[in-house]
């Protein structure tokens, strides 16, 4: 292999490159300057890097033709790749937008804490964008070792020294079950592809019964390993004590980041099996198994989130609710679906950071994030509460915010199929579709009542002080970043056609 | 069941019989004794002292940690070395990148104080959060 045929190679991963450079200049850069001044230096480098990379993703979204070439054909082009490397390094630079806020990591080293949100990017891009399952291994262990490091990033405090040994074994169990899974594909298929796995499955599934037995078995390990990820139940456990120990920054980045990846992942895994022509696995049908899924993931989220008496705890849980209402959008197999789980996402993203950044900078004034300390806070920071609340309605699916727009585009797709089945004479299966979409439905209820907690004891409830609260620029600017969008994203073209561009 | 299946269910029992049989075998006709040795830990022979419950310290675990990052990349490096005239200058240049990222995590170490054995001299570069800085 000659220079050329390297540098032919770089060119399909250059924002993986920049940060891959920028790991090591962020860490560089901090022995060289005096610890107080730390965290806006490498906050920004990291920014900077991070933006940079953006726009690598976006003047190259994809490169058909190129697979062959990336490191023997390992790296992929295709569309989900190129909107979800996007999605992943928006969320990067906002993560970076709450280190720079956020108080709670001030006195540690903020060049690790960069160096390792670079860190997990990186795993994430080249897991969402891989074509062959040791690379796809690689980038999932790369995201969660650098996430375990970050969940413990206090490690003077006992909360967020739990929440990283909670994660590290759950984790490490979660990627055990799923290499067992990954085993057994490769020893009856002998392929390593992603793009061949959904054909090697189907072919295993026609193979007799013990080898029908077989498939069944590798794709409910592999779902375990992703399942992990995106806190899907039943392997949701770790996330409420993670996400509440954790500091707020990161906590914000794995709802967002790290789920992000996940259902990456999971797309990557199933794509063949959104294309129309793929026959269904006889043991059991993917839609109606998703299906399953996300009706006892969306309702143990929010049952649960009621009862919650700490805003990030809250959060967790209801971050649990929406990978099941994002697990709508795999019962049906079909282009249209790929487009409203994207759409969801990229609203997710705003939404949820949204509501974070007013923990954040809560959190940095009262020093606590249950939903007592949070009591009053409306008449001292009206600003904030104005834009958490925006985000809350949007993440209960409420008009005119981008959230029920969200929500809109994936029921409408469940109703559709269960129209679609109905028509086909399939009735038994016409009443599941239905029965997901009113499940759906009820759980966005239930779900405005929790979110109205944390308004209502900022509105209503009386708190000691009544001195404002003193929101500065940087509390607005960041509020308003993630808040404005989630109002407007919905009419925004160019992120519609980014994602009709990336599903068609 | 198939012939396949015989052949692997009468191995299994095979590897199963011989396993058992030696332990019990020697379990009846061993002999039997009880010394004064007897229950006390195998140490290459060394009379053993004092309890197997020790503290160390916990920077001994970080340069035991260090020390097997640093190890296993070398790995790579032999692995290099050997294929060095068939990979080309485009292997060195590879190579040189990677041991380029070694040395910076080298003196990123370094400069953290990650290898200063005994006493903290950590000044400014404070691991734990000081009084003054957190609030």
């Amino acid at each position: 292999m000659t220079f050329s045929e390297i540098l032919v190679q770089l060119r399909g991963v250059y924002p993986e490159l920049v940060l891959s450079i920028l790991i090591c200049a962020v860490i560089g850069l901090d022995m060289l300057v005096p610890l107080r001044l730390s965290r806006v230096a490498c906050g920004l480098l990291s920014l900077a890097g991070t933006s940079l990379a953006l726009l690598f993703a976006f003047v190259e979204p994809g490169r058909p033709g190129m697979e062959a070439l990336t490191f023997g054909a390992a790296v992929t082009h295709d569309r989900i790749a190129a909107f979800f490397r996007i999605l992943l390094l928006l969320g990067a630079s906002a993560s970076f937008l709450f280190l720079l806020r956020s108080d709670e990591t001030v006195g540690y080293r903020q060049g690790e804490y960069c160096a390792l949100i670079l860190g997990a990017v990186l795993g994430a891009c080249f897991l969402v964008s891989s074509d062959n399952l040791v690379l796809f291994v690689v980038g999932l262990e790369t995201l969660s070792l650098c996430s375990y490091v970050l969940a413990g990033f206090l490690k003077h405090e006992r909360l967020s020294a739990e929440a990283s040994l909670k994660y590290v074994i759950y984790g490490g169990v979660a990627s055990g079950v799923m290499l067992f899974g990954l085993s057994y594909f490769y020893g009856l298929t002998g392929t390593l592809s992603i793009e061949a796995c959904a054909r090697a499955l189907l072919a295993l599934d026609a193979g007799g019964p013990s080898m029908r037995l077989a498939a069944a078995m590798i794709l409910l390990l592999i779902l375990a390993g992703v399942g992990f990820k995106i806190a899907m139940v039943p392997f949701h456990f770790w996330c409420p004590d993670i996400y509440q120990g954790a500091p707020t920054p990161v906590t914000a980045f794995l709802a967002v980041v790290s789920k992000g990846a996940g259902f990456g992942a999971l797309l990557r895994l199933l794509s063949p099996f959104f294309a129309a022509s793929t026959p269904a696995l006889t043991t059991f049908d993917v839609p109606v198994l998703f299906g399953c899924l996300a009706v006892v993931t969306m309702t143990f989220g929010n049952l649960v989130a009621i009862r919650q008496g700490d805003v990030k705890r809250l959060l967790a849980y209801s971050s649990i609710a929406h990978a099941g209402y994002l697990l709508l959008g795999f019962t049906v197999a079909a282009p249209v679906a790929l487009e409203a789980i994207l759409f969801y996402l990229f609203v997710y993203l705003f939404m949820t950071f949204g509501a974070f950044w007013v923990v954040v900078v809560l959190v940095n004034r009262l020093g606590s994030s249950s939903i007592d300390a949070f009591r009053g806070t409306a008449a001292k920071a009206p600003f904030l509460f104005a834009a958490l609340f925006v985000c809350l309605i949007s993440l209960t699916g409420i008009p005119p915010t981008a959230g029920f727009a969200g929500k809109f585009m994936l029921f409408k797709l469940v109703v559709g199929a269960g129209i679609d089945q109905m028509a086909a004479g399939a009735r038994p299966l016409a009443a599941f579709y239905f029965f997901l979409a009113l499940a759906g439905v009820l759980n966005s209820a239930i779900s405005l009542y929790y979110y109205m907690r944390i308004a209502r004891a900022m509105v209503f409830d009386k708190s000691e002080g009544e001195t404002p609260m003193g929101e500065d620029f940087f509390d607005r600017a960041g509020a308003a970043v993630f808040a404005l969008p989630t109002l407007a994203l919905l009419y925004f073209t160019p992120v519609l056609d980014l994602i009709r561009w990336t599903a068609r | 069941m198939t012939p396949e299946a015989w052949y692997i269910l009468l191995y299994s029992a095979g590897v199963l019989s011989v396993a058992v049989g030696m332990v019990v075998v020697s379990f009846v006709l061993g002999q039997r004794h009880r010394e004064r040795a007897t229950d006390e830990p195998y140490e290459s022979g060394i009379a053993t002292t004092g309890s197997a419950r020790l503290r160390f310290s916990a920077r001994f675990y970080l340069v035991a940690m260090l020390f097997v990052i640093f190890d296993l990349e070398a790995v790579f490096i032999f692995s290099w070395a050997v294929a060095l005239r068939e990979l080309g200058w485009a292997g060195y240049a590879a190579a040189l990148v990677f041991i380029g990222v070694l040395v910076a995590a080298l003196v990123y170490e370094w400069r953290m104080g990650a290898l200063d054995w005994g006493v903290a001299k950590r000044k400014n570069r404070s691991d734990a959060p000081s009084e003054e800085t957190r609030k």
